[in-house]
């Protein structure tokens, strides 16, 4: 596109383009097409002038109802400060997550003590155990053993 | 004269420092004009208060960010048109959330009730070719829409928005010119499309 064009469009669409703005059109074929285009979309935009006729008129309470939606807005914010927000879960669901994290490797950590203080060798387990170990299961046994003695007598 | 010492700029001053009464004075002076710029946009009349009571709380709340580089009517078009786009791309979602949720035949059903009726082809013509230039619109910067709104739609003259704007002639028709050229590459593009409006 040309300066000519550029410089003077506004004048052209005024109708107070100078001389050699036309007289550039008229031997310039893509200038002239592209003003043409540019013409029609301009007069589309015209589609939204307003007609003063059909146009909505403000109540005679509108301004209350602004006054109304401030006082509104005003408390939402207020409320918004103590109000948790999504930043807020994140922060509880990344809470959550690190407690159980370390809940899970400390009861990982405990278990291993557990299992080291037991014992699971083979000597800890003959002696939980022990058959000559003094213990109140084999006194019962003695004593059922007597009174069925006693009975058969 | 400097527009921050004048009777319009003392008032703005007013409001910015928490006088209700100049809030409400400001409220008045533009609720018609702020209407009238919903009404040309929009075009739903019951709608038309809803956005105007957005635009003047937005007015409110942003109050103290204006900075006198322009005129107050000129600072309260740019919010008014901004929060028609908005609405109406609210509006388009909203619609398209709609429509997801119905089957094939209810679409059909509710698009031929839309355009089907003698009684409504032409309301619904100018409603179509209003979409078609609210379309083209969505496509340049918001700087650029204001722009061309304050030409083609306000009539302003380029001495008038130079003096509005605080900028500079030249400048101004060299935006309006890259305006112009990118709702043309827009308006090829949307020609494409078979949903073209005659």
């Amino acid at each position: 596109m040309h300066d000519v064009v550029v410089n003077e469009l506004e004048e052209h669409f005024a109708g107070t383009a100078s001389a050699a703005f036309h007289a550039h059109l008229a031997t310039c074929p893509p200038c002239r097409a592209e003003v043409e285009s540019m013409s029609q979309v301009s007069q589309l935009l015209a589609e939204l002038k307003s007609d003063s006729e059909t146009a909505a008129v403000p109540s005679p309470f509108f301004y209350t109802r602004v006054a109304a939606s401030i006082v509104e807005h005003q408390n939402t914010d207020h409320w918004g400060l103590l109000a948790p927000g999504a930043a807020f879960f994140r922060r509880v669901a990344f809470a959550s997550l690190v407690v159980l994290a370390c809940l899970g490797s400390y009861l990982v950590m405990h278990e291993g003590d557990t299992s080291r203080n037991s014992g699971t060798d083979a000597a800890a387990v003959i002696a939980e155990h022990d058959v000559t170990a003094d213990h109140a299961a084999s006194s019962d046994r003695n004593l059922m053993l007597v009174t069925l003695a006693s009975y058969g007598e | 004269m400097d527009y921050e010492n004048t009777p319009e700029g003392s008032l703005v001053r007013r409001a910015q420092a928490g006088d209700e009464a100049a809030f409400q004075e400001i409220v008045e002076r533009y609720q018609s004009k702020v209407f009238s710029i919903i009404h040309g946009i929009v075009r739903q009349r019951n709608d038309v208060e809803d956005i105007a009571q957005q635009v003047f709380t937005k007015i409110y709340f942003s109050m103290r960010n204006f900075d006198f580089r322009s005129s107050l009517i000129t600072w309260v078009y740019k919010i008014t048109v901004n929060e028609c786009f908005d609405y109406l791309r609210k509006k388009k979602v909203r619609k398209l959330v709609y429509e997801s949720d119905m089957s094939e035949d209810e679409v059909r059903r509710v698009e031929n009730s839309e355009t089907g009726s003698g009684r409504t082809v032409r309301a619904d013509t100018a409603l179509a070719r209003r979409d078609y230039v609210v379309k083209l619109l969505e496509r340049v910067s918001g700087e650029e829409r204001d722009l061309l709104m304050l030409k083609e739609v306000e009539g302003y003259s380029v001495e008038e928005m130079a003096r509005r704007l605080k900028m500079n002639e030249n400048t101004i028709k060299v935006k309006l010119f890259r305006a112009r050229q990118k709702l043309v590459k827009a308006s090829q593009r949307l020609d494409r499309v078979p949903s073209r409006v005659e």
